[in-house]
C-alpha cells in the first residue's frame, strides 16, 4: 500500500475500534488510537511478514504487542487481515469469547500474553536471540507503551538485547506521554528518553508516530541495516488520536464515551475517514 | 558415601545439551562446576544473563518459543518468587519447555538469611497451570526427573539441594513416571516426605525399628501434579499419616495430603510437620531450624512413635 492507502486504512480501523468498544461497553480506546498508524505501517505496509491464513508459519516475523491494553487496534488489524473472523470483534469481552480486554495466545496472530506491562521486550529479546543463534531469516518486532518503561524489567531486557547484539529486534515505543491516570513526566519522568535508550546501547530513531510517511521510511530502512545494535523507534504520538476530547486527556484511558460524546466521536472519525477518501467508513459509521 | 546433587543434575543436563543443539542453559550469574563443564564443551549453549531474574524468565520463554528447550539455573528463592509473574504469563501460560533448576531449596541457604530461604516455592509454583514440581531425594531420581522434564516439553521446577545426598534408588530400579514410591512398608503409620527430608525420615525410622516400630515411608518426588490415586493406594490404609517437609506449612505436601484425606472423607490421625509459615530471621541453619520446628531426629522419632502407637479407633 502507498502512504495514502495506509492513511485510509488507519481511518477505517479507528472506526472499527470505536465500534468494538461501544458494542462491548468496555475497552481502552485512547491507548489503541495512539498506535493505529504504527500498526497500519507494520501490517499493511509490507514490513511485517506474516500469513493470516497460516499464523504459525515458521518463517513469519514475530510481533508482540507489549502494551496489551492497546489490543483493540491489534484485534481490528488481525480481523481485517483474516487471522480470525470480523464477527469476533462484535463479541469483544463477551462471556467466553475469543477476544478479552488484553490479548492472549489463543488468538490467531498473537504471539505473547500482555496486559501486565514489562514482559514484551524480554520475550522478544529471547525470540530474537533464538533466531540469531540459528540464523533464522525472521525478525522480531514489539510495540511498547511509554508508561510501560517505568517497569524495571524493560531495562533488564534493554541491557540484554544490546549486550547480545540483537540487530534482528525492533522495538517501537508509543510515546503518547500518558499513563493510566497521569502524564509520564509527572509521575516518574522518562526524559531524556531517547538518550536513555542510546545509553543502553540501542540505535534510536525518533519520529512522528502518526506520520505514515515517516513510519514507512524507517521501517523500510530496517532491511538495509548493517548495525549490530537492536533498533528502537520512539514514535511521538497523541493518546486518543482522532477524537479531540480524548486526545492527550488523562480522563479517557479506559473510559467509554456515551450520549453526545458518542456522536461527536463518530462525527470526527467519519469526517477524517471521508476526507481520507475511505468509502467503507461511512457505511460503518451508520452501524455504530 | 555422600554425593552432590549438582553433579547429578549437570551430568544429566550435559547429556541433553550434547545431543540437542537447541538446548540452552541460562543462569542469573550462579556458578557450579558442572555448569562450567557444560560451558567449556558447549559455549554457545550456556548463557549468563546477569542478575535479572525477571528478564531471564522472559528471555527463556522467547528462546523456547523459537524452538529451544531452556534450563534455568539459579538460587531457588530467586528464580521462583522474584519472577513469579514472568513464570505465570511468559512460561506457564504459553506452556513452553522451560525447566527451572532451583539450587538450594528450603533452608539449604538457611544461614544466609530470609532472602535466601526457599520455603514457599512449591506453594507458589503449584498454582501455575502446567508447572510440574519435582523434589528428588538422590542422584538416580534427579537424573530420571531431569530427563522426564526435558521430554515433557512443558514447564518444570526441580528442587536441587545444596547438601549432599545418600543413594536411595538403584539405577533403573524405579519407574519415575509414577510420581511416588513406597520406600519401605509398615502397617500402622505412613510417612509421606520427599527431597532432602527423606534421608532424615529414614534415619529416624531405622532407629524406631530397633524399638519394634515399623513405619511406611512414601517418597512423593513429584508433588505437582500429584498422582493422587497412587498416593492413596500407598497411604490410604494406614492408621495414621505424618507428612514431613522442608517447606512452609501452607501449600506443601501437608496441605496436599490433608486435602486428599478430607476429600475422601477419611478421618484418621494426621500430622503435618514443616517449617511453619513464619519467616525465619537471623542465621536459620538447618540444625537450628529443625530444632525449632520439630524436624530434628529425636522430635521426628517422638512424633512417629506417638502416631504409630495411637489406639486404632477408626
Amino acid at each position: 500500500m502507498n502512504v495514502q492507502a495506509l492513511e485510509y486504512k488507519a481511518a477505517e480501523l479507528r472506526l472499527h475500534i470505536l465500534r468494538t468498544a461501544l458494542k462491548a461497553g468496555k475497552g481502552h480506546v485512547p491507548p489503541a488510537f495512539s498506535w493505529v498508524e504504527i500498526g497500519v505501517a507494520l501490517f499493511y505496509g509490507g514490513h511485517l511478514h506474516v500469513r493470516p491464513h497460516d499464523p504459525t508459519w515458521e518463517d513469519r516475523d514475530r510481533f508482540i504487542l507489549s502494551k496489551g491494553h492497546g489490543c483493540l487496534t491489534l484485534y481490528a488489524i488481525l480481523a481485517d487481515l483474516g487471522f480470525f473472523s470480523k464477527t469476533e470483534l462484535d463479541n469483544f469481552c463477551a462471556p467466553g469469547s475469543l477476544l478479552a480486554g488484553h490479548p492472549d495466545t489463543h488468538i490467531p496472530g498473537v504471539e505473547g500474553i500482555s496486559g501486565s506491562l514489562g514482559h514484551g521486550l524480554g520475550v522478544s529479546a529471547g525470540l530474537a536471540l533464538g533466531a540469531k543463534l540459528h540464523s533464522c531469516p525472521w525478525k522480531v518486532v514489539t510495540v511498547m507503551g511509554d508508561g510501560e518503561c517505568q517497569e524495571g524489567s524493560v531495562w533488564e531486557a534493554a541491557m540484554f538485547a544490546s549486550h547480545h547484539q540483537l540487530h534482528n529486534l525492533v522495538a517501537i515505543i508509543d510515546r503518547n506521554g500518558l499513563g493510566a491516570t497521569s502524564y509520564t513526566e509527572n509521575n516518574v519522568a522518562l526524559e531524556p528518553f531517547v538518550s536513555k535508550w542510546e545509553a543502553f546501547g540501542w540505535d534510536v530513531v525518533y519520529i512522528n508516530g502518526h506520520s505514515l510517511e515517516e513510519l514507512s521510511k524507517v521501517l523500510q530502512s530496517i532491511g538495509q541495516r548493517t548495525s549490530l545494535k537492536p533498533l528502537m523507534i520512539v514514535a511521538q504520538t497523541v493518546k486518543g488520536k482522532g477524537v479531540s476530547f480524548m486526545e492527550g486527556s488523562v480522563d479517557w484511558h479506559h473510559r467509554i464515551p456515551n450520549g453526545e460524546k458518542v456522536q461527536e466521536a463518530i462525527r470526527q472519525l467519519t469526517d477524517a475517514s471521508s476526507s481520507s477518501g475511505s468509502a467503507v467508513t461511512m457505511e460503518m459509521a451508520h452501524g455504530l | 558415601m555422600a554425593y552432590d546433587f549438582r553433579d547429578a543434575v549437570f551430568d544429566s543436563v550435559f547429556q541433553i545439551v550434547a545431543k540437542n543443539p537447541r538446548t540452552i542453559v541460562l543462569t542469573n550469574d550462579m556458578g557450579a562446576m558442572g555448569l562450567s563443564h557444560i560451558q567449556e564443551s558447549y559455549p554457545r549453549q550456556v548463557l549468563n544473563v546477569g542478575i535479572s531474574e525477571q528478564n531471564m524468565m522472559s528471555v527463556a520463554a522467547g528462546l523456547a518459543l523459537s524452538g529451544h528447550v531452556v534450563f534455568v539455573y539459579g538460587i531457588a528463592s530467586h528464580i521462583t518468587t522474584r519472577c513469579y509473574e514472568q513464570l505465570k504469563l511468559d512460561v506457564c501460560a504459553l506452556k513452553v519447555p522451560v525447566i527451572l533448576l532451583g539450587m538450594g531449596p528450603g533452608l539449604s541457604y538457611g544461614v544466609d538469611g530470609p532472602t535466601h530461604h526457599a520455603t514457599h516455592d512449591c506453594a507458589l509454583l503449584q498454582t501455575l497451570s502446567g508447572m510440574t514440581i519435582y523434589l528428588p531425594a538422590d542422584g538416580v531420581a534427579i537424573k530420571a526427573l531431569v530427563e522426564q522434564a526435558y521430554q515433557s516439553g512443558m514447564p518444570a521446577y526441580i528442587r536441587i539441594d545444596k547438601d549432599p545426598y545418600e543413594p536411595v534408588y538403584a539405577p533403573n530400579e524405579h519407574d519415575f513416571s509414577l510420581g511416588l514410591e513406597t520406600i519401605q512398608h509398615g502397617e500402622s503409620l505412613c510417612i509421606v516426605t520427599n527431597g532432602i527430608m527423606l534421608a532424615r525420615v529414614r534415619e529416624a525410622a531405622r532407629e524406631l525399628l530397633e524399638e519394634g516400630i515399623e513405619v511406611a515411608i512414601v517418597d512423593l518426588y513429584r508433588m505437582n501434579p500429584c498422582n493422587e490415586s497412587r498416593l492413596w493406594e500407598a497411604c490410604g490404609k494406614a492408621q495414621a499419616i505424618v507428612t514431613v517437609e522442608e517447606h512452609g506449612r501452607t501449600g506443601g505436601i501437608g496441605s496436599l495430603v490433608g486435602r486428599l484425606l478430607s476429600e475422601r472423607g477419611h478421618a484418621i490421625p494426621f500430622r503435618g510437620l514443616s517449617l511453619g509459615d513464619e519467616m525465619l530471621f537471623g542465621s536459620a541453619s538447618r540444625t537450628w531450624a529443625y530444632g525449632q520446628c520439630g524436624l530434628e531426629k529425636e522430635s521426628l522419632k517422638n512424633t512417629f512413635r506417638q502416631m504409630a502407637l495411637l489406639p486404632t479407633t477408626v
